[in-house]
């Protein structure tokens, strides 16, 4: 099926549906931050949340004045998954009927139940407990184990009521009341989800995971969490946070059994008791985890029987495996090895947007990229269709604004179309003179084609009359540590977010020039003012006009080379739908199943 | 021989313990902070200097040596710092899938290549000599991840014979073995045509020859056994190519092995688990030289160690 086709459908019924079990769904302005995180290709990328400084006061109070007219949620809840305005609900429904992910259409129609399903991954687990390790795929793997109270519904940008039936946010921002749905809702080891358990599973978040890349999510954002009643409890914020719901909806916060976290303590992950469908069978350790269907879930079908997880490092054994039907699943399949599965009969390619951006940071600190002209002119001289065509081989898009579509609040720019003339009458008005030296520093296997797009981009500087080199680092650690020397003039960096905030007011905020990801040391106190308005507002539409005014600024300023907006490659067995790459890189195979 | 062995397994202190050095020096002087990795892009500054004090990061290195040396004295190998699972139960299982495959791979290469060897050696300059010979040339310039890839293409997507990725049955075992074998298989066989057809020149293979003895008998009991020497010094040096080469084997077939695991340990900087790994490879080195050495006497009667 077409992968817009299937997104308008579940989005359709996702809408509906809203309306349906959530009689008084409000919508506020949408100020969710996810995630910002550079990494790529290897599957690396940390889900861990960036901006924890830029809170935003916006959701908390206009959701209190919301009240909810069905007018109001109408609009909201229908984000469209290429742009528009993409909308967190902030108040949840105060139905007792959390959605079955059917009935939010998270599911398509015609998935049967039973089979096993094989997924291979090229990163091994890092760890079975949420509060540990927040990179894309072993939370991919997990979010099978455990559920949030608030589940994002990430390709739709739309939070759903979950474990939490609803949620209500105080005037000041900085209460979050969660209240549990009606059901029972058991643990995998038999214990009952009740607010201490909720409690607990904070607590541990906050003292023992303080320090891992979970707790980071958490720690200077929430302060306390006290039991209201059996039904309800009370989230406490250290100060006003939007973003805080969306956070709510990461793995890093999924409710943890009681009684386990007293049995095995440290050894949580070795066990990983949650409440999700499927339960934690087996783990060997770089090998393969196997789970199995959970009989007494609490929300709705579950498909398989039995899922396997096989880890698969090398690229061509991934494909290989979706090919010969020993896996039904490959993650992260790079673009040279796509076009040999699409010609499969028994597989074929996923594409996903995500909100990946690829581009080039510029060292404005010196000659020549200190001069907005010569910024410009590189911006000209790349060929950046070429680089999608030939190095993606077509799995991705020229970008057109400083954030990716998929983000909120994009707005589309005008295209800096493939010029040499141009770029190199820019160059001589900057007084760039021909035969300048330039460094070109790149990672190796990072981002998808990272190297080979470096080189070509190599090329076409000298086009322009530079004299470039390209130095390469293969290992990424040693190149996030050159990274903030940036002893170069260009170096290609991938970022993702599909949050306006963390995707504008990272890399290109006058607060972190010369520090990562900013290390170019972008500055430009007018975007910096704008950005921080836009964090402030509570207004949609003057969000969205501070948003758009500061992109504008920026791609005027072309503080880097925007690269592409790479699309994630997953191989899919055609016996199997609704497995995607959600707009943070996870991979998503909880909903699906084997076609009826 | 006693005092001899106890003097070589005494050596291998001082071998271990620089080695441990090593490791520990172009660790912590490589760029790259596992801090900053474990935190993420977006933590702040505080927050990453947080989980260096977690790690013990912050102390100066001579600190941190002796630390982890006073550990290593009680038999503590720390902890990983991305799982927090003990090192040696993160090495365990993966060092066990690796000497699977590598006995397997040894097991196939001593014995296939030696027949090679010996068939070559009989039959000097014949068309069968010419055509192993040409074969373990081939053997010895093919990359294993290249065999590796072409063996999956063929036998696993064409054929469907064998599986291409992962552990589990007997079946799992046929093509990373042959990958990991090939390189060994080929050295063994060239070593021991070589050495054989130096033995079968002398004088008291003429001698066994005249008594009237049948050739196999010759062969075996006498030419063979002093053909063994250099054959054995360079199954015991490949032991050491065999666990290297396993790297590349282990990520084409998926195999949950140490050395893949060890190559991802580096790129996270996951310190720990490296310097153990490490260790741990290189004890294996060279015990299993040792052992080679002390077979030698064995083997052949007239080496005497004192």
């Amino acid at each position: 099926m077409d992968p817009n086709t299937y997104l308008r459908q579940a989005h359709t019924i996702s809408r509906r549906t809203l309306l349906r079990i959530g009689g008084s769904l409000a919508l506020a302005t949408p100020a969710a931050a996810l995630l910002a995180a550079c990494g790529g290709s290897s599957n690396k990328t940390a889900t861990s949340a960036g901006a924890s400084t830029s809170a935003s006061q916006s959701t908390a109070a206009s959701t209190q004045s919301s009240s909810a007219s069905p007018s109001a949620s109408s609009g909201a809840p229908g984000a469209s998954p290429t742009g528009g305005t993409p909308s967190a609900s902030s108040s949840g429904s105060s139905s007792a009927n959390v959605a079955s992910p059917k009935d939010v259409g998270m599911v398509p129609e015609g998935v049967k139940p039973g089979g096993t399903l094989t997924v291979a991954i090229g990163t091994d687990v890092s760890s079975f407990e949420p509060q540990q390790t927040t990179e894309t795929s072993s939370t991919g793997v997990r979010i099978n184990l455990y559920d949030p109270l608030v589940w994002i519904e990430n390709q739709k940008w739309v939070v759903v009521p979950w474990l939490a039936s609803k949620w209500d946010i105080s005037e000041d921002g900085k209460t979050y009341t969660f209240t549990l749905i009606d059901k029972e809702v058991k643990f995998h080891d038999g214990t009952t989800l009740t607010t201490d358990a909720v409690k607990k599973t904070f607590d541990r978040l906050l003292t023992e995971n303080k320090a891992t890349a979970a707790g980071i999510n958490f720690v200077g954002v929430l302060n306390t969490v006290d039991v209201v009643d059996d039904k309800n409890v009370k989230f406490t914020l250290a100060t006003p946070f939007a973003p805080f719901l969306t956070r709510m909806c990461y793995n890093s916060a999924a409710i943890m059994s009681p009684d386990a976290i007293d049995k095995y303590g440290k050894n949580y992950g070795d066990h990983a008791i949650g409440t999700g469908p499927y339960k934690f069978v087996e783990y060997r350790k770089g090998d393969h985890a196997t789970f199995e269907k959970n009989p007494d879930y609490w929300n709705g079908d579950v498909y398989y029987d039995k899922m396997i997880y096989k880890i698969v490092p090398e690229d061509a054994s991934r494909s290989t495996l979706v090919q010969t039907g020993e896996a039904q699943v490959a993650d992260r399949i790079p673009p040279v090895l796509a076009k040999a599965l699409e010609g499969n009969n028994e597989a074929g390619i996923k594409i996903d947007k995500t909100s990946r951006y690829v581009f080039m940071l510029l060292n404005t600190t010196r000659a020549p990229f200190s001069d907005v002209k010569a910024r410009q002119a590189a911006n000209y001289g790349v060929n950046k269709k070429s680089l999608v065509d030939n190095i993606l081989k077509g799995y991705g898009e020229v970008p057109d604004a400083p954030i990716p579509s998929v983000a909120q609040y994009y707005k589309q720019q005008e295209q800096y179309t493939y010029d040499v003339d141009k770029a190199k009458s820019l160059l001589q008005e900057a007084g760039v003179k021909p035969g300048t030296p330039l460094t070109i520093w790149t990672p190796q296997g990072r981002y998808v084609g990272d190297k080979d797009i470096a080189t070509a981009v190599q090329g076409m500087m000298k086009d322009l009359g530079f004299d470039p080199q390209v130095q390469v680092f293969g290992d990424f650690p040693t190149y996030l540590n050159q990274l903030d020397k940036f002893d170069c003039d260009m170096a290609i960096l991938g970022w993702v977010s599909p949050d306006p905030d963390v995707g504008l007011n990272n890399v290109y905020a006058g607060k972190l020039a010369g520090k990562f990801p900013n290390e170019g040391s972008y500055k430009n106190p007018k975007v910096d003012e704008l950005l921080q308005k836009a964090v402030e507002s509570t207004s949609d539409a003057e969000r969205t006009d501070l948003y758009g005014q500061a992109q504008t600024l920026i791609w005027q300023d072309a503080p880097v080379v925007w690269l592409d907006w790479q699309q994630n490659l997953t191989g899919l067995s055609k016996k199997v739908v609704n497995v995607y790459d959600d707009l943070q890189e996870v991979l998503v195979v909880r909903f699906s199943g084997y076609k009826a | 021989m006693l005092a001899y062995t106890l003097r070589r397994i005494v050596m291998l202190v001082p071998i271990l313990f620089g080695v441990s050095v090593l490791v520990f020096m172009m660790l912590h002087l490589t760029p790259g902070d596992p801090a900053r990795l474990i935190a993420g892009p977006t933590a702040t500054p505080e927050q990453v200097d947080e989980i260096r004090t977690m790690l013990g990061l912050d102390q100066p290195l001579y600190q941190q040596y002796y630390d982890y040396m006073v550990r290593l004295a009680h038999g503590d190998l720390g902890h990983s710092v991305i799982t927090h699972d003990a090192v040696t139960s993160e090495l365990a299982p993966r060092f066990i899938a690796t000497v699977q495959l590598s006995g397997a791979a040894m097991l196939v290469a001593v014995v296939v290549g030696m027949t090679f060897g010996i068939i070559s050696a009989t039959r000097q300059y014949s068309i069968v000599d010419n055509i192993l010979s040409v074969l373990a040339l081939l053997g010895l310039s093919t990359p294993a991840y290249w065999l590796g890839l072409m063996l999956i293409l063929l036998f696993s997507l064409h054929f469907g014979w064998f599986p291409a990725a992962g552990s589990g049955g007997l079946s799992h075992f046929v093509l990373p073995t042959l990958t990991l074998s090939m390189f060994a298989m080929a050295t063994v066989a060239r070593m021991t045509r070589g050495s054989l057809l130096d033995v079968l020149n002398q004088d008291y293979v003429q001698a066994a020859r005249a008594k009237g003895l049948s050739e196999s008998f010759v062969l075996i009991r006498h030419a063979l056994k002093n053909a063994l020497i250099p054959v054995m010094t360079v199954v015991g040096l490949q032991v050491g190519q065999l666990l290297s080469g396993a790297v590349l084997t282990e990520t084409v077939f998926s195999w949950p092995g140490i050395g893949r695991f060890l190559v991802d340990s580096i790129e996270a900087r996951d310190f720990p688990i490296v310097q153990g790994g490490v260790l741990l490879t290189a004890a294996v080195f060279v015990i299993v030289n040792l052992i080679v050495d002390l077979l030698y006497g064995i083997v052949d009667p007239r080496i005497r160690y004192s």
